[in-house]
């Protein structure tokens, strides 16, 4: 039956219509190609001989194919614990952020809230000034956060910007359903954790996208607050230095005279297989979620 | 609903469980008292500082690779047992300094600090008396340490300034510098580099005249139409050309103040050749807009003749031509030489590429420079860089150098970052100070290349040296100005479509440069120069005024 369907669609198309869609997709092709070839031959040059690489003229496909850039990455023994600290602080980070930030937006989303409006300029200051980074160490530092994982978690649980739009979210939901909901007897909790949250999904995927892209790269929290705990940098941190590592190892080794034979990777390829690694588990992760953005979650809810 | 709550509360504990155990993490002791060797006992008696002694060791340079616990070097846990001292270093995570920086303002100091020497930074720490002199340490806790710190170290690396405000602080010494190169001839760096394969297809052609480098360049021009006679790389190497005209990076005029380069009589030779050069489509059309990546794609294809730089900067593209063809390399020729000109490039700085200062912040400063003193000594440094004698190197007393082994050489050349994982030798020379030459190299290749370089270049202490003024200064602003409108004049007079032109663009720029104030930045260079003379002496092998 679909099929057939489908056939009338076709039949219905007047050839403006067909001139309107073969241009809307070759102007979206051009698009898409214009975005991901650039992306698609730094991987080809990632998988080639380094060496080789150097002369350039790769465009579709590897010349020599090597992994020998990836060994160079991967060779080094803290990267391990900075995937594992950056998995971590990215999943407990995410996870939190949601759960506060998301119990927050749905407090200040109840306009019979006491003190609502203070609440909201209080936390719209915080987002737009800052004491600076000095004053912002001298917290963590009283707080203790100051070589501990924590300092990753903590000052990133509410994000005022998620919280608003979160709020906006929420304020959107019919009221008659909490109603329902409270004359069967539900207390505030459960009506937040079985009714709000399955009907905002797509909100809470996207603040929690934006809030797992924020933590996968951070960087400048490390530089910060991690002084002997070095087994707590992240993966950027890492992926930063193996690059300025092999980058002035390279010279250091044709100064010294050591080279020549011995360049088994250009900072070029390094670089290039390092932004692989830093790229390609989040943009593997986003197809999985993506469903979630899915419009059309509340139809049906309501029947007035 | 219980059930996704219960394992929603279950993954949230566990994370929390896993962050506690994250942050609760320590060192495991080390133990430096027992299973010595002989080698480590004897130097044990004369060297030995205490048990249990550490170090906060802060090495500002986020490119350092070694980032191993000490005692997991072998030769370093050597120095620990030899010390009684375990440093815990800690590398740079960023580029631009603002980690110390925090450290500086929120007491976080580590004992040491490693920066470059040139890094604006060391004079904060310095003049904000956030470090020791070595001075006091010395006076107070080894004061034999004060002779076995070299003179001419000491006259290169004392702190020295003409700040009426910081006059306490002249004079002493607040870090020593490793690599420092107490031997000036053998500070060569740059070289005329050229396809060794072209240059003998085209005769061998003698390129030290202006118009025999000039004619060469047209050879290689008419044999390989598409390749690039020329080019300069970015702009750190355009002072090559200069320096081959006997322009130097100021000119010193007959009354003895210091001009601008540009007013220098040879800079508009200089700039008539490079026009009539582009103009010949003998330089690379794209010389100034080029890129390092696209530049290293054009040497490692082949697509480059002559590219005058430093000759350890082209290894990578001879490994990729000789994979493609064995026998095609880049030799190192003799530098082009306008008429009566004493041609010299600038060497390797001579003062070093790291210093070691010693914070106030250090709860032991006594360990902090008997430590540094071992560090700095024979015995340490041979050790930390050489490794065993006999076993990794040999001495030759008479000759006064040092040989790698056999062995050594092999385990460095196929793969050097597993030799020093495995012995950590060469790994935190962060106090090195050559008490012996190191060998020639055995590489034929090298060794030409070694040999230019060291017979055409000079000391540029005295140029470089605290010419560039305080950028928050009257100088200072007007200097950026200067350089900014410097870069893009220089660029202009190359492209000119005549010799005329780019003479006109070159006198409207100098008097456009007066008009920012270019004679009150030359009289700060006159000053500073005056002093650098006074200091480091003029250069032996550098004719003044190429006289």
């Amino acid at each position: 039956m679909e099929k057939i369907k489908r056939k009338r669609n076709w039949r219905k198309y007047s050839a403006a219509d067909w001139i309107f869609n073969i241009c809307n997709v070759l102007i979206l092709l051009v698009v898409c190609v214009v975005s991901l070839y650039p992306f698609y031959q730094m991987f080809m040059i990632s998988l080639n001989d380094p060496i080789d690489a150097a002369r350039g003229g790769i465009y579709f496909f590897p010349r020599k194919f090597s992994l020998e850039s990836y060994v160079a990455v991967f060779q080094n023994e803290m990267l391990a614990t900075a995937f594992a600290v950056t998995i971590a602080r990215t999943v407990i980070g995410t996870v939190t952020s949601l759960l506060a930030t998301s119990l927050l937006a749905y407090g200040l989303s109840k306009p019979k809230l006491m003190f609502n409006k203070f609440y909201m300029i209080f936390a719209l200051i915080t987002m737009f000034f800052s004491g600076g980074t000095i004053p912002y160490f001298i917290v963590m530092e009283g707080l203790g956060f100051v070589d501990n994982f924590l300092v990753f978690i903590l000052p990133m649980l509410i994000s005022v910007w998620n919280m608003i739009i979160l709020k906006a979210f929420f304020q959107n939901i019919p009221g008659s359903l909490e109603e329902s909901a409270q004359l069967d007897g539900c207390g505030w909790y459960r009506m937040f954790f079985s009714i709000v949250v399955p009907l905002s999904v797509p909100a809470l995927a996207t603040v929690g996208l934006f809030n797992a892209v924020t933590q996968w790269n951070s960087w400048f929290d490390a530089n910060i607050f991690i002084f002997d705990k070095t087994y707590l940098y992240p993966l950027q941190t890492i992926l930063m230095q193996i690059i300025n590592q092999n980058e002035a190892k390279v010279q250091m080794d044709q100064i010294m005279g050591s080279a020549g034979g011995a360049i088994k990777v250009t900072s070029e390829s390094l670089k290039i297989a390092t932004m692989m690694v830093a790229t390609l588990p989040i943009v593997l992760v986003y197809p999985f979620i993506q469903r979630f953005f899915v419009k059309g979650i509340m139809l049906g809810s309501v029947k007035e | 609903m219980k059930k996704i709550l219960l394992k929603l509360f279950t993954l949230v504990l566990s994370c929390v469980m896993l962050c506690s155990m994250l942050a609760g993490c320590g060192n495991e002791k080390v133990d430096l008292d027992s299973n010595l060797s002989d080698y480590v006992k004897e130097l044990r008696e004369k060297w030995y500082i205490g048990k249990d002694k550490t170090l906060s060791w802060y090495i500002g340079l986020n490119w350092w690779s070694y980032n191993k616990a000490w005692t997991d070097y072998p030769v370093l846990k050597e120095v620990s047992q030899i010390t009684g001292v375990i440093p815990k270093t800690t590398i740079a995570p960023d580029t631009d300094g603002q980690k110390l920086r925090l450290m500086m303002s929120t007491d976080r100091l580590p004992d040491y600090i490693t920066v470059s020497p040139d890094d604006p930074i060391v004079e904060e720490l310095i003049t904000g008396g956030y470090v020791y002199s070595y001075d006091e340490l010395i006076e107070k806790y080894c004061p034999e340490f004060a002779d076995e710190i070299d003179p001419l170290l000491r006259s290169y690396t004392e702190y020295d300034s003409s700040n009426p405000l910081y006059q306490q602080y002249v004079g002493k010494l607040y870090g020593l510098n490793c690599f420092f190169v107490p031997d000036a001839s053998k500070l060569g760096a740059i070289s005329f580099n050229v396809r060794g394969d072209i240059y003998e297809e085209i005769g061998s052609p003698d390129m030290t005249s202006p118009e025999g480098f000039k004619n060469a360049l047209q050879a290689v021009k008419d044999k390989y139409p598409d390749m690039i006679p020329l080019t300069l790389g970015d702009s750190w190497y355009r002072f090559v050309m200069e320096e081959c005209f006997g322009i130097h990076a100021y000119y010193e005029n007959d009354e003895g103040t210091i001009e601008m380069r540009m007013k220098d009589p040879a800079y508009r030779d200089f700039v008539v050749y490079m026009n009539d050069l582009y103009n010949s489509d003998l330089l690379d059309p794209e010389v100034f807009t080029k890129n390092t990546q696209a530049l290293e794609e054009d040497l490692a294809a082949g697509k480059i003749f002559c590219y005058p730089c430093t000759f350890w900067g082209l290894d990578t593209a001879t490994a990729a031509l000789n994979a493609e063809d064995p026998g095609s390399n880049f030799i190192s020729a003799e530098p082009m030489h306008a008429e009566n000109v004493t041609v010299r490039f600038p060497g390797q700085s001579r003062r070093g590429w790291l210093t070691t200062l010693i914070s106030k912040r250090c709860a032991d400063p006594e360990t902090a420079i008997k430590f540094a003193r071992f560090m700095w000594s024979r015995d340490g440094n041979l050790l930390v860089c050489y490794g065993h004698e006999g076993e990794h190197y040999t001495i030759d007393e008479e000759t006064n150098t040092i040989t790698r082994t056999p062995a050594v050489e092999k385990a460095r050349k196929e793969d050097l970052t597993k030799f020093e994982n495995e012995t950590g030798i060469f790994t935190q020379r962060l106090f090195q100070y050559p008490y012996y030459s190191d060998a020639p190299s055995t590489d034929p290749a090298r060794l030409q290349n070694e040999d230019v370089a060291n017979r055409y270049c000079y000391d540029n202490t005295i140029y470089q040296y605290k010419m560039s003024p305080e950028s928050t200064s009257t100088e200072g602003k007007i200097s950026t100005k200067i350089w900014v409108k410097y870069d893009t004049a220089y660029p202009k007079m190359v492209m000119a479509s005549s010799a005329n032109e780019a003479l006109k663009i070159l006198d409207e720029t100098i008097a456009e440069m007066e008009d920012m104030g270019l004679s009150i930045l030359e009289e700060y260079w006159t000053n500073q120069f005056a002093a650098n003379i006074e200091k480091f002496g003029w250069p032996d092998n550098l004719p003044r005024n190429n006289t």
